[in-house]
């Protein structure tokens, strides 16, 4: 029993992920969004929402990492898949709003005629691409945990053969 | 021994399935690093012709534009710097040093990341760009 546990162990981190630093970046990345949330309701700059939502994907990701830190060797697929999924797409969100920005200020300068892509197509072009390889990232982390999964539930259907050996 | 060598192919990442998942995360983390890196062009060259030819508008913000130009050039910076070690983590494979090391996650993804978004917290485009009901003259 003991060799299954520690075989899954080896699958899902091939190391002991650390507690501390996980707690770390929550609070962190909590209070970037609380700091954000206070900022947009201020200034009433709604388009930033993709930020928070992005900053809070972080603190979450970062939330299901310290899960399966404390569930260290017995780790369960939820806080992993969570994890995995958030910490990998989050960026994409504060990509899509650096573009969102340069846009803005494109518009607000005047500048239009200056920018090498129309400013009607900058921010579509930039932040379609953005919103593709986020779902192509996430396809392609749901594929590889669906793979993963498959490959847990094998060893752990199989009986150690290493006893007879 | 059969099993274990089954066990080891999967985790170095043989295992076809799990082969096409991990591909399609290269290509996805490909195209936002090639994404990015025609903004930044696309925003440097902006800057340079409206550094060379001001509108009306751009020369009354002349040092607010600009700092938020560079804040938006070195958030860029900080993603592109994460996009890059990703890829190469990816590149590597499941047995990879990167994957197998968690400081690089906490290094170069976590505070990354981090620093980006706290840069918009200090440095917030509602300075150059108004919110909806806040009229142009109350803009700093």
């Amino acid at each position: 029993m003991t060799e299954t546990t520690t075989a899954s162990h080896k699958y899902y981190y091939p190391y002991d992920p650390s507690k501390v630093a996980a707690v770390i970046f929550v609070v962190l990345f909590l209070l970037a969004s609380l700091f954000h949330i206070f900022q947009v309701i201020r200034k009433r700059t709604w388009y930033f929402v993709a930020l928070i939502i992005g900053a809070l994907m972080e603190c979450i990701g970062y939330l299901a990492r310290f899960q399966n830190a404390r569930q260290n060797p017995d780790y369960t697929l939820g806080p992993f898949i969570v994890q995995t999924l958030l910490i990998l797409v989050a960026p994409s969100l504060v990509a899509a709003t650096v573009y969102m920005i340069l846009g803005r200020i494109i518009l607000t300068t005047d500048g239009e005629r200056y920018s090498f892509i129309k400013k009607r197509w900058l921010t579509k072009i930039f932040v379609v691409s953005d919103v593709v390889s986020f779902f192509i990232l996430a396809i392609g982390r749901f594929d590889a945990i669906r793979a993963f999964t498959l490959s847990i539930r094998r060893i752990w259907l199989t009986p150690p053969q290493e006893a007879r050996c | 021994m059969a099993n274990t060598s089954t066990g080891g192919s999967m985790l170095t990442g043989d295992h076809p399935k799990i082969k096409l998942g991990q591909n399609l995360i290269l290509v996805g983390l490909f195209s936002q690093i090639t994404a990015f890196g025609i903004f930044i062009l696309v925003a440097i060259l902006f800057h340079k012709r409206l550094h060379a030819h001001p509108t009306s508008t751009s020369m009354t913000m002349e040092r607010l534009w600009k700092k938020h130009m560079y804040a938006l050039y070195f958030v860029s910076f900080l993603i592109l710097i994460r996009s890059i070690i990703r890829v190469v983590e990816y590149l590597q494979g499941t047995g990879g040093y990167i994957m197998s090391h968690e400081a690089f996650l906490y290094i170069f993804d976590a505070t990354l990341m981090l620093i980006a978004v706290v840069t918009f917290n200090v440095v917030h485009p509602s300075e150059i760009i108004p919110g909806k009901g806040v009229s142009s003259n109350e803009m700093s």
